[in-house]
Order: C-alpha cells, then structure tokens, then sequence
C-alpha cells in the first residue's frame, strides 16, 4: 500500500475523524462537569490528569500519540519490520525443520546471516526506542503548555471546540520542533533511520541464503530423497495393509475349512 | 474572565455537524487516482534520456519577450507549478504574456540509477539550456529555480554564467546549517550512502515520510479535520485531492543524485563554504555577476528563509534582490492570491 492509495488515505482520515471526534466529545464532558466554574481551568486539569497518568507509565503509550509516528503510514521500518518479522517466523520453521544431515556449510551461512537479521533487529528496536523516548517527552512538554495556556486568562478567547484543538496542535507542533531540533535527537533519528535500512539489508541478505539453501543441490537431493522415502514408506504401508487383509483373508479360509 | 467561553449547546452542535460531515468521507478518495493535475497545455520541445523539455501554450494577447526556463525540484513532479486553473503559477505567468518553459525530469530513478548531480546539472541542464539559446536565438536565457531546481540553478549560472541573462530562485536552499532548518537536522546523522543503496535511491515514501515528519501534527490530524470540515465544498475537496496526488506522487531519487545532493549540501553545505564540485568542475559563485532574484515565503517549513537568504553572501555585490511572498512553501505556488503576487514580483522584476 503506497502512500497514494485511496484505502489508506480512507483509513487516515477514519483515524483522524475518529480521534477529534475523541477530543471534542471528552472536552464536552469535562465542561457539562464544570458547572459554571472557569472553563478554562477545568479543562487544564483534565489535560494535567492526562499527563500525570501519561508520567506515571513507564511504558510509551503508542496508541495515545506515537501513531502518528509509528502508524504503518509513516513509519519508514514498520513495512519492513512486518516483512522481517513474517521472514524471521518462517526461518526459525526452516532451521527448526531441517534435518541436520544436509549441508552443513550451506546451513551455516543461513545461520551466519540470520544472526546477523537478529542483530539488526535489535539494534533497529533499540534506536526506535530512543526515538520514541523523545516523542514522549515532548507530548509532555505539549500537555503542559497546553495546560499553562487555558489557565491564562489573558490573551485571545476560545469560543468553539476548533478553536481549543487548534491551540493543542499549535502546541504540540512547538513542543515537538523544540524536541527535534536537539543533538540528541539528530543523533538518534540518524541511528533509527540507518538501523532501518540496515535491516533491510540483512533482510535481503537471511532471504537470499534461504534461497540459496532451497535452490541448492543437497535440498533437491534431500526432498527426492524425502519423496522417495516416502514414496517407499507408501509402498511398505499399501503392502503391510495388504498383508495384514490377506492374514485375515487366510485365517478366514482357514476357520471355514475348519 | 476564563480564556475559554464555550456553551454547551455549541459544543454539542459543533460535534454533531462533524461527525455528519464525517460521514462523506468515505467515498471521497476514490476519486484520487483520477485526480488530474497540471492543466496548462504545453508541449514537448525535445527529449534527453527521459527528461522533457516542455513549452507551455500561450492563450493570452500580449506577450512578453521574455522568455523564462523553469528548472524544478527532482523530488517532486512539477505539477506544482500548474496544479489547477486558478492555482496555477504558469497561467499567472502565461497570462502576463510570457514563454513559459518547463524541464521535467521525469522519473529517472527506473531508468539510471546511476545517474549524478553531474548528469543533471552539465547535461541536462546544460542539453536544455542550449537547445533554447538556439530555438530562440538568444544568447542567454533567464532561469527560474524552485527549490532544489534553485540549487541546480545556483550551481548552472556559477558554472555556466554566459548562458544565463537573470536568475530568479524561489524557496531555494543554499546555506544548509542554518538553526532552524529542520530538514537538514533530520539529515544531518543519515547514512545517505547506505540508505541509497541499499534501496537503489532514496525513494519517495522515505522522501515524504521525511517531510511530514516536519510538522506531523498539521500534515498528519489537522489538515484531514479541515478536509472534512470542508466536504461539501466540492471546490476544496478537488483542490485537497489535487494537493494529495501532487504531494504523495513524487518519483524516487536515484542513487547517485541523491547520495551526491545529501553529501554535498545537506552535510557537507559546500555551496556556502565555496568547496563544491561537480564533475570534477569547481562551483564558483563569484560568477552569478548576473541579475538575481530570490523569492522567499514567510511560513516556509522545508525552506527556511535564512537557508535562501545566504544567497545574498555567495554572490558579488549589486546583482542580488530578494522578496518574500506571504504563503508557506508549497502555498506560495498554489494559493490564487499567492502565485498571482509571486508572479507580479517576478514580472516587475524581469522587466525592470
């Protein structure tokens, strides 16, 4: 799905809708409570409480605001982590199902590179991690500007819910510029989007010793060799079975005689 | 007095007015792949390994002999320039009577990977360039950079100065390191050279996943509530589904081209410090003793104008004058009221 397709432009806005539809419907309810107090107030405090329970978790919530980020619409490795993942699956099957008397040299060079995905992957979830630290941290810096700017009373007026989203966006909008535009971030964005191709490649290089192995001489030799078994073992089975009817075919013979 | 005064009944109203027009939506994008954008008529001129040189058709009385080469971003499809009538800097130029050319590039990243900044610049360019001195029998030709086209621009008159009578750049980058210049700080640590290769360039999904990484919360939840919000106005939802089309339908840049761009101007801002080649040709900026125009937005969040404005330092004193056109980067081009003022300024200019 490219960034073009209509499906996925659908989705987006669905999401979208979705979460101001969230944000509009939460903001109502916090002002049907508010009873007449300071608008404003209340809503900062609702906003307060989002961050506090947003601080007190030690995990990321992704679903809270990384999706933007993290969702496969953006997210330069989520495709590829999806693909790996699927290819890491159905290479550890591989290994796990290969008989160890084929050969060693091509099941070590598959091993070799499957290592090396492994690493890969590792050090991609690592620097997505730090990543992922800063968005965090600037989604709370976002709150609490948020938060400062409703509890000013000075200043121009909100009168709608738009006018109040508008002000979050331009919040989060400077509390994530001001995340971004640090050393560290540079530094660990670089990590992030270098690890992810990185990964790529030791996907391309796992798939291609896989298909190296499944194309080689030794897998042909060793699934003939499976078929012929098997095709034996059919045999064995249809003369065993036949052998045994005949057994009871005989016996009967013999009981009628009798 | 609190700084929110909102009655229930509106808040309610407001919601339920969404999520009716929400509703609509679903339909909508169906429409994109048919979208079409770029409605000016032009036609091809001539052609050089898949990049088009193209003349727009001229429909207006008067014409200016003035003839101007619009040399375009390689990240981007030109349509831009052109995206619908009324949202067109080329019919905004056009209709002041002047010859509008267009190099498009097309998508060369299928075609060569292989293909350098020098390929671009000294041959395609260069191929164009001289293909209209004779077409027209003009010894120079006034050039009109856009972004990165502007730094290929830049680069061209530096190199070529003879061939080129004024320079207009819009939205250009030329100081790479500037502050606030966060394209450049996402760049900054990337490993261009691995990423183009392993992926034969960089493509056009990292591209724009890079640029909207720029201001995630207005491309990414904004701009889709205002679509929505606007979805009985049939004008905006075509305008919305060109603007996506264009954004979202940009070719890939080739390896070479695109680890050459990053290296030399993203990290290595080699145009500022005076240490850039290309094709084993040195870039002297003393040379653009031409006329010069720098257009700038004001809210331009790929471009910052201090990225542009360090034009006014490369260049020898006296031919350089820079205006700014209230719009963002994009907006500048598209925006009725804004590509007719970046016109007006161009064309007051070039007549001057």
């Amino acid at each position: 799905m490219t960034l073009l397709s209509s499906d996925l432009k659908t989705s987006i806005v669905e999401s979208v809708t979705a979460s101001y539809i969230s944000f509009m419907e939460s903001i109502t309810e916090v002002l049907k409570m508010s009873h007449g107090s300071d608008q404003g107030a209340s809503i900062a405090a609702y906003i307060d409480s989002i961050r506090e329970s947003f601080l007190s978790s030690s995990i990321p919530n992704d679903e809270w605001y990384a999706e933007i980020f993290s969702g496969k619409e953006l997210s330069v490795g989520a495709d590829t982590l999806d693909e790996s993942s699927e290819f890491i699956t159905a290479g550890k099957r591989f290994v796990h199902s290969t008989p160890i008397d084929i050969s060693i040299m091509s099941f070590a060079h598959v091993r070799a590179s499957h290592d090396v995905l492994h690493l890969a992957y590792r050090d991609l979830q690592k620097s997505v991690e730090l990543v992922r630290a800063h968005y965090r941290k600037s989604t709370l810096d976002a709150l609490k500007n948020f938060s400062s700017f409703l509890r000013d009373k000075n200043g121009k007026k909100l009168s709608s819910l738009r006018d109040i989203y508008n002000v979050w966006i331009d919040k989060a909008e400077e509390a994530y510029y001001t995340s971004v535009m640090t050393l560290d971030f540079s530094k660990n964005f670089g990590d992030m989007i270098n690890n992810t191709f990185a990964m790529q490649k030791a996907v391309k290089v796992f798939r291609t010793a896989v298909e190296d192995i499944l194309n080689s001489k030794e897998w042909g030799r060793f699934v003939e060799q499976e078929s012929l078994h098997a095709r034996e073992g059919d045999k064995l089975r249809f003369l065993m079975e036949k052998l045994e009817s005949t057994k009871v075919d005989v016996m009967t013979q013999s009981d009628l005689q009798k | 007095m609190s700084r929110v005064t909102l009655s229930l009944e509106r808040a309610e109203q407001e919601i339920r007015r969404f999520k009716k027009k929400s509703v609509q939506t679903s339909k909508v994008f169906e429409k994109l792949s048919d979208t079409q954008i770029g409605f000016m008529p032009r036609d091809p001129l001539t052609e050089i390994e898949g990049v088009t040189l193209y003349k727009y058709q001229s429909q207006s009385a008067t014409t200016v002999t003035i003839p101007v080469l619009v040399v375009y971003a390689l990240v981007n499809r030109p349509e831009m320039i052109d995206l619908h009538r009324g949202r067109s800097f080329v019919e905004s130029l056009v209709a002041k009577g002047y010859e509008v050319y267009l190099i498009d590039w097309g998508h060369a990243s299928s075609d060569d990977p292989t293909l350098g900044l020098e390929d671009y610049v000294l041959r395609y360019l260069d191929f164009c360039v001289d293909f209209l001195r004779e077409y027209l029998a003009l010894e120079r030709l006034s050039l009109l950079g856009i972004c990165q086209g502007g730094t290929f621009s830049i680069c061209y008159a530096s190199l070529f100065p003879q061939k080129v009578e004024r320079l207009i750049t819009a939205v250009t980058p030329v100081d790479f390191h500037t502050n606030t210049d966060m394209l450049s700080h996402l760049l900054r640590q990337v490993d261009i050279e691995n990423l183009a290769k392993i992926s034969g360039g960089v493509s056009d999904e990292f591209l724009n996943t890079m640029f909207l990484c720029l201001k995630p919360y207005r491309l990414m939840q904004q701009k889709y509530v205002r679509f929505v919000e606007r979805i009985d106005d049939s004008v905006a939802v075509n305008t919305f589904l060109s603007m996506e089309k264009w954004i979202f339908d940009s070719p890939t840049m080739p390896f070479r081209v695109s680890e050459g761009f990053v290296k030399n101007f993203y990290h290595g801002n080699k145009l500022v410090k005076g240490n850039l080649s290309i094709g084993g040709r040195e870039v002297k900026t003393q040379n653009l003793t031409m006329p010069i125009l720098n257009v700038m937005a004001t809210d331009d969040h790929l471009v910052p104008a201090a990225a542009s404005q360090a034009l006014a330092l490369i260049t020898p004193d006296g031919a350089y004058t820079e205006c700014f056109i209230t719009g963002g980067h994009v907006g500048i081009f598209v925006t009725s009221n804004a590509n007719s003022n970046l016109a007006d300024k161009v064309d007051t200019w070039l007549r001057s």
